[in-house]
């Protein structure tokens, strides 16, 4: 399962998951914002989870455009990091989120071996990445505490944004990168560039 | 002796211990202690500014109120049934002893934010980026690349950041519609950090940059005595307190 990463694979998926962070930061503020709005309903959680699936946009990306184990849970890893030495209040806790991120995303493109990568996947592995970054929450931030009912809510909230970003978005700027000519030197360009010869 | 001359992975990994330890508690006292001897050990031992905690710290307590809230309103068990709705004269009642059992897991959820942000400011606002980075080479054998890789695009985000208002500006003076979440200023910044990756790459490794070979360090961080001691400190009165 060693694998052997590039430079520039390191570059690659570091400055893009920065970049995702970057890009979506308006997204994390409307999100705080939509909490403020939610509070006195008592559903201040909820206001977070419409913009979850761009949490695990990079290592959809990652695992898309690398096609390699691991590169899913290394994205994270890095984003993880990264956030960290921004100032994050939650400082180290959010490198223990970041993996289980990255592995909540591989289990589903492990179990096809790393060989198919259709929407249908991408959708799977980001449902599969939902449940299971909302399992840890049960634990670490005691959601368990939380009624059945209104954890359903926010699970269905959630699902529906990872399918959005995670799977849509992410594989849809993925492929239009691959046609550009972009990833050539990345296993999703040497696909494509099979699939125009045939 | 300053939290900024610990280790900081063995800072890290203390905090990590301690976030797990007390993720299996619902104790209000010790997540409130943790919150506070968290702030006192920043206030006393560390060169962060009051100014620069209240700023990092608000976020959290917002944070922590909305998880209060939602406690006291969603808690399991105890929610506010709709038969107890349907009887009106218990109505007043009900509510009363919903909200004040679950006053209990508001509380536990609410504090729990608390301790974990302690833990995290006290991490994040005595801890050197770049050090970091270092002692997670030196003490988590992280490999070079991955380290100078996290270095670099940590460094590049504030061209990241002028870049892409650039290519949203540049979409706009063309007279197209660019909202929150338009793709298309992303895609162009996706072309634009993914050359960037390329040409940093081939400029490190011209330069001489080998991921793999034994390379020499500026600076190389130890682990000494006192992170120990800290480390043990911290999850020995977390433990007695359990």
């Amino acid at each position: 399962m060693k694998v052997n990463w590039k430079l520039k694979d390191v570059l690659m998926i570091a400055i893009v998951s920065v970049l995702f962070g970057v890009v979506f930061l308006g997204a994390t503020y409307t999100g705080g914002f939509l909490s403020g709005l939610l509070t006195p309903a008592g559903l201040t959680s909820l206001g977070y989870e419409p913009f979850y699936g761009i949490y695990f946009m990079a290592a959809a990306f990652a695992a898309y455009v690398i096609r390699k184990p691991g590169a899913g849970i290394i994205a994270e890893m890095l984003a993880a990091i990264i956030e960290c030495l921004l100032g994050n209040y939650f400082g180290p806790i959010i490198i223990l989120s970041g993996l289980v991120q990255g592995i909540g995303f591989e289990i589903i493109i492990a179990l096809f071996r790393y060989k198919k990568y259709d929407l249908k996947t991408m959708c799977l592995a980001s449902c599969v990445c939902s449940v299971v970054t909302l399992v840890y929450n049960l634990f670490i931030s005691g959601y368990s505490q939380i009624a059945v009912p209104v954890l359903l809510l926010m699970l269905a909230v959630r699902l529906v944004s990872s399918i959005i970003f995670t799977a849509v978005i992410t594989k849809l700027l993925a492929d239009k990168l691959a046609k550009a000519g972009v990833l050539n030197g990345y296993a999703i360009g040497q696909n494509t560039a099979v699939d125009l010869e045939a | 002796m300053k939290l900024e001359k610990l280790n900081p992975s063995v800072k890290a990994a203390t905090v990590l211990c301690s976030v797990i330890m007390l993720s299996f508690q619902y104790n209000i006292t010790l997540n409130l202690t943790v919150f506070f001897s968290c702030l006192l050990l920043l206030l006393f031992f560390s060169n962060a500014r009051i100014k620069h905690i209240i700023v990092i710290l608000a976020p959290a307590l917002l944070a922590a109120f909305g998880m209060f809230m939602m406690g006291l309103y969603y808690a399991k068990g105890n929610s506010i049934t709709s038969a107890e709705l349907t009887e009106l004269s218990a109505v007043p009642y009900a509510v009363r002893a919903a909200m004040s059992t679950n006053l209990k897991s508001a509380l536990q959820l609410g504090t729990r934010i608390l301790s974990y942000a302690g833990l995290g400011i006290l991490f994040a606002l005595s801890t050197d980026g770049e050090e970091f980075i270092s002692s997670l080479m030196h003490q988590c054998h992280l490999s070079p690349k991955f380290a100078y890789g996290i270095l670099a695009a940590f460094h590049l985000m504030p061209s990241m950041v002028r870049e892409f208002s650039q290519a949203r500006l540049a979409l706009r003076t063309r007279g197209m519609h660019v909202g929150p979440f338009s793709l298309k200023p992303v895609f162009a910044m996706l072309v634009n950090s993914i050359r960037w990756s390329e040409s940093m790459a081939m400029a490190m490794e011209s330069k001489g940059f080998a991921g793999n070979e034994p390379r020499t360090f500026y600076s190389v961080t130890k682990v000494h005595w006192y992170d120990l001691v800290f480390s043990v400190v911290c999850i020995g009165s977390i433990l007695i307190f359990i």
